[in-house]
């Protein structure tokens, strides 16, 4: 054995090390499928707006089914959530399983918790306003998911990662600091605006989630687990 | 360990590369196969000779009815592989 087989053997060592501790992309199909429900549910609750705008009355179950669209996406979510946890606790690492868990908790968990929060800080003992509330409770979800992105990046070594994730954040607090707003719809003649905060949330969750996707997927093809 | 007395196990890619995705912890056969990227029947005669030499421990389970073949490391296999790396390293530095 020469020093070129030496080094052959130490680059081939530190791959599969990679692999094993940093290796994250069997939770690609996760982000992916997070992110196109949640695109689906933008684009279908845009259609909802183009169609309710043509129509001559509007019924209350048309603004049911409307505003219930974020809960049905979260149902999808929550359903595909225990589907990926199942497969991935067969063939996944400590560590895929671990970050798992926390997007489980950050996306699905924290979603429920931060409602009720917020339902007892609108209409309970503390009455504050109700736009006020709603600005805090998409706040709290950005920010846990902000974290979730940030651990992630930290977790398997990955600076490209961290920085996308910071630029979103400063994209965040720049738009809410900035009090832009964007209209995405008119109901007969009455704008549908929402904040541009609102919107980088969206972009965040959708197409944000779809890219950290194939990301992860493109990593491991092209870097074999570490950045 | 000398360049001249290094155990056989290592003059496999397949068998160095499973030693290695051990060190972190035990794995099941499917996740083996998915790191070394290898067949069943070549990856399953590598564990084997590994498990023979006593540089592995095997652990077979049921997990939801189903059988799983675990692989852990055992303290010797650790050892030797700690050799190994110390050897590659002091070639690679010119010391041997």
């Amino acid at each position: 054995m020469d020093v070129n087989d030496a080094n052959k053997d130490i680059r081939f060592i530190k791959d599969i090390l990679n692999k094993t501790q940093f290796d994250i992309s069997k939770t690609w199909l996760f982000f992916v499928f997070i992110g196109v429900v949640n695109f689906l549910n933008i684009m279908a609750k845009e259609a909802g707006y183009y169609i309710l705008n043509s129509a001559v009355n509007i019924s209350k179950l048309a603004w049911y089914v409307l505003r219930s669209a974020d809960w049905v996406a979260f149902l999808i979510i929550s359903v595909a959530y225990f589907f990926f946890f199942i497969e991935l606790r067969k063939t996944g690492n400590d560590l895929s399983k671990s970050l798992l868990k926390m997007w489980g908790c950050l996306i699905l968990g924290s979603k429920i918790i931060i409602k009720v929060f917020c339902y007892f800080l609108e209409d309970g003992y503390v009455g504050l306003n109700e736009s006020f509330v709603r600005v805090t409770e998409k706040f709290i979800y950005f920010i846990l998911i902000e974290f979730g992105f940030l651990t992630m990046g930290i977790l398997v070594h990955d600076i490209k990662l961290i920085c996308g994730i910071t630029l979103f954040a400063a994209l965040y607090l720049g738009s809410l600091i900035g009090r832009f707003a964007i209209k995405v719809g008119t109901i007969h003649g009455n704008d549908v605006i929402i904040s541009a905060q609102d919107l980088v949330m969206s972009v965040l969750l959708s197409l944000g989630m779809i890219l950290c996707g194939f990301y992860l997927r493109h990593r491991r093809t092209n870097k074999g687990g570490n950045q | 360990m000398e360049i001249n007395n290094i155990p056989d196990i290592f003059s496999s890619k397949l068998r160095l590369a499973a030693i290695a995705a051990l060190i972190e912890g035990p794995k099941t056969f499917s996740e083996l196969k998915d790191i070394t990227k290898s067949t069943d029947g070549n990856l399953g005669a590598q564990l084997s000779k590994l498990e023979g030499n006593g540089v592995l421990v095997v652990e077979k389970t049921f997990v939801n009815r189903k059988p799983q073949t675990t692989y852990g490391l055992t303290d010797e296999g650790r050892a030797i592989f700690r050799e190994y790396v110390d050897l590659l390293d002091s070639i690679i530095k010119g010391n041997k």
